[in-house]
């Protein structure tokens, strides 16, 4: 290795048992390369960590090898651990299309550490797939990188305004309303003068999926034909004792709940007080995102059904559109479409 | 022996008793034939003094190319033709991989039509992949193809106790056991101790899908529902038109019946046995699928949910079992196994 400790293409050529000259010419994807020799090159630079920097990719060059990064919040819903991993075991499937995938980390909760480090990180890689926040900052952010030709992809949660590649993730109105639907569905026929009340506890507005899915949650309960009252429940500032004083305190004022839709991936604090006030199992409770807390939860019958996106759907569609933005694809292309997937006690994967 | 008095490989198959493919398989090392074939294709090599040269037993190259028949229930079937255009795309979509994909229909689930069309020209094909009708006669052209080296790869519906590399579709356990929680929900709410009567209608039952979606139904009804009742187990064959001949007769003799699972193929004969007998939003039907007339059906809310898979990604894993095979990876390696979708109106792709 050289001095630094960091691998040089030499290291990787000598990993993969080939030439210097077919190393350079996979990476920067001069002449034809057999596929297979292209896939042991990736998986070389992939083993001995060889980050692949933009200044050294050839922008003019048509199938150059991509180093793509996913910036993922720091401490986060189990999803993420999910995510991560996924990301982490899928890395060799996508070599073969010259992309290779890094997960960076920022500081959660503070969108000026986030600004910074979307820059920082938008500039080290060739393109970046990001959880989108709504804050004039991050907007700030990803608008700089669109000037800068740095390809941005939103993840799960989109941004509009500012010059993002593409969303990957689910249509959130769409689940919102499918929420409702198996609401409605799930706490089986009600006769006109029974009263039906539903609670929205809903995750932080910052997330534009979660605003999205209030709206089409609240939707579908318009058009039900029995007048459905909704009262909702704001999460505060991530502090768990809050979010379990102000869960219990609407269970306290409201036993007569019919069900409650937690529209992001916390259900904790509801999950606990639903316990405390034994009203587990008497109340529908629709969550989101499959994470080992919402597993158990959906196994104890305490939470009646989950939706849920694809995760390597999620990361397979982001390196494919990359790699499509590179080749000059149309963008979609070889991609799927994200479903909402619902999930059942019985149908849990 | 060949008039040069060298052996070739026709001798050597000739003398071990399998095809010249087979010969061919052992010889390149392609996976997949047994073990006690490879030794008995070795023997008579030696007996015949027969060299495997050195290009002969090199690695299998990458992009040897693949041809994968594929056989499905005759076309009027809705599922069939929309397998059938997967197989279109997937010629298209894997081409640059060396994958030449037929596909071909037998009719009326005949087992004798299908294990002949197993055995035919199996020297010309790398693998088969079939939706299996459970009969002794296909199971034993299961065990012909896997004595002489054909992957064998069971799509949709599985074969029991023979030989075959995969299985690719829905647990259809998952299927009847996600159906019956759905009807139990729906039907009753949140308390389970409620009354009903449910009928089903199955395909055919020559099908271990549709048995297993019946065990899988009646596992979960007894055991959370108890006090629901099965009026009838019927027999469809998936068409619509015998759908709605029984289903009529079962809401004449039942007119409180509270649901209907319909586990096959043909949910429309159902749907309009249940609006001409104006019970329409009445009773629960839980289908499969998700053919033109399923979406239709749905939208209109005389089908509450139906289960699906993807057409085309049965057929990507199918073709990939295949290159993994070639690649000499474990078969489903990198392959998402195939979830039970649950499609409402809310969350139609």
């Amino acid at each position: 290795m050289a001095k630094r400790g960091m691998p040089n293409m030499m290291h990787v050529a000598e990993h993969a048992r080939v030439s210097l000259a077919t190393v350079d010419r996979v990476l920067h994807g001069r002449s034809s390369v057999r596929p297979s020799t292209v896939a042991r090159v990736m998986a070389a630079a992939n083993q001995l960590g060889y980050v692949l920097e933009p200044t050294m990719v050839d922008r003019e060059s048509p199938t150059r090898a991509l180093s793509i990064v996913f910036l993922l919040p720091e401490h986060g819903p189990g999803f993420l651990a999910l995510l991560k991993s996924v990301i982490d075991c899928t890395q060799d499937r996508w070599l073969a299309l010259r992309v290779q995938c890094h997960i960076e980390t920022y500081p959660t909760a503070n969108s000026e550490a986030y600004a910074r480090a979307l820059l920082r990180y938008g500039r080290r890689y060739n393109g970046l797939v990001m959880i989108g926040v709504d804050d004039p900052q991050i907007h700030e952010a990803v608008r700089i990188l669109g000037e800068e030709g740095i390809p941005v992809i939103t993840l799960s949660s989109d941004l509009i305004n500012v010059p993002r590649l593409a969303y990957v993730g689910m249509d959130n109105h769409a689940a919102g309303r499918t929420a409702a639907e198996l609401m409605i569905r799930l706490m089986g026929p009600k006769n006109m003068h029974q009263r039906i009340k539903f609670a929205l506890a809903a995750g932080s507005l910052s997330y534009r999926s979660h605003v999205e899915r209030e709206a089409g949650f609240m939707q579908r309960v318009y058009e039900h034909p029995q007048s459905i009252d909704v009262v909702s429940l704001h999460e505060g500032r991530s502090d768990a004792d809050g979010d379990d004083r102000r869960a219990c305190a609407l269970l306290k004022d409201h036993r007569d709940l019919t069900g409650i839709y937690c529209n992001s991936g916390g259900i904790s604090a509801v999950a606990r007080a639903l316990k405390e006030f034994k009203l587990a199992h008497k109340v529908v409770v629709i969550g989101h995102a499959l994470a080992p807390e919402t597993r158990s939860l959906l196994m104890d019958g305490t939470l009646d059904a989950c939706i849920v996106e694809s995760h390597p759907l999620l990361v397979g569609n982001c390196v494919r559109i990359f790699a499509n933005w590179r080749d000059g694809n149309p963008l979609t292309q070889g991609t799927e479409q994200i479903r909402i997937q619902v999930l059942f006690r019985e149908n849990l994967p | 022996m060949s008039k040069r008095n060298l052996p070739n490989m026709k001798d050597v198959a000739d003398l071990a008793r399998v095809s010249v493919a087979t010969v061919d398989r052992v010889m390149h090392q392609r996976p997949g034939v047994r073990q006690r074939t490879i030794d008995r294709v070795m023997v008579a090599s030696e007996k015949l003094g027969y060299l495997f040269d050195t290009a002969n037993t090199a690695p299998p190259s990458s992009n040897k190319p693949l041809s994968i028949k594929f056989l499905l229930p005759d076309a009027q079937n809705t599922f069939s033709a929309m397998l059938l255009d997967g197989i279109e795309y997937a010629q298209e979509r894997w081409a640059s991989h060396g994958i030449q994909c037929c596909a071909e229909t037998y009719p009326d689930l005949n087992p004798e039509a299908l294990a002949q069309a197993m055995l035919r020209d199996r020297q010309q094909v790398d693998g088969v992949v079939m939706v299996a009708v459970e009969h002794a006669l296909v199971r034993e052209a299961a065990q012909t193809l896997a004595d002489e080296g054909v992957p064998l790869v069971c799509l949709v519906s599985d074969l029991t106790g023979a030989p075959r590399t995969a299985y690719v579709g829905m647990d259809s356990l998952v299927c009847g056991r996600t159906a019956a929680h759905m009807i139990g929900r729906f039907v009753s709410g949140v308390s389970a101790h409620g009354h009903a009567k449910v009928g089903l209608i199955s395909g055919s039952l020559s099908l271990r899908a549709q048995v297993d979606r019946q065990k899988g139904f009646m596992q979960v009804l007894t055991r959370d529902f108890s006090n629901f009742q099965v009026v009838g187990l019927l027999e469809g064959q998936e068409q619509a038109q015998t759908n709605h001949e029984l289903a009529l007769e079962l809401l004449r003799r039942h007119p409180d019946i509270a649901a209907i699972y319909c586990m096959g193929g043909g949910a429309m004969g159902v749907a309009s046995a249940i609006t001409q007998s104006k019970l329409d939003h009445r009773v629960v039907l839980i289908g499969h699928g998700l053919t033109p007339v399923v979406r239709r059906l749905l939208l209109d809310g005389t089908m509450d949910a139906s289960l699906y898979q993807s057409p085309q990604a049965l057929i990507d894993n199918a073709v990939r079992i295949f290159i993994n095979q070639r690649e000499g990876n474990e078969p489903t390696e990198g392959i998402e196994p195939i979830r039970v979708q649950v499609m409402l109106r809310e969350n139609l792709p």
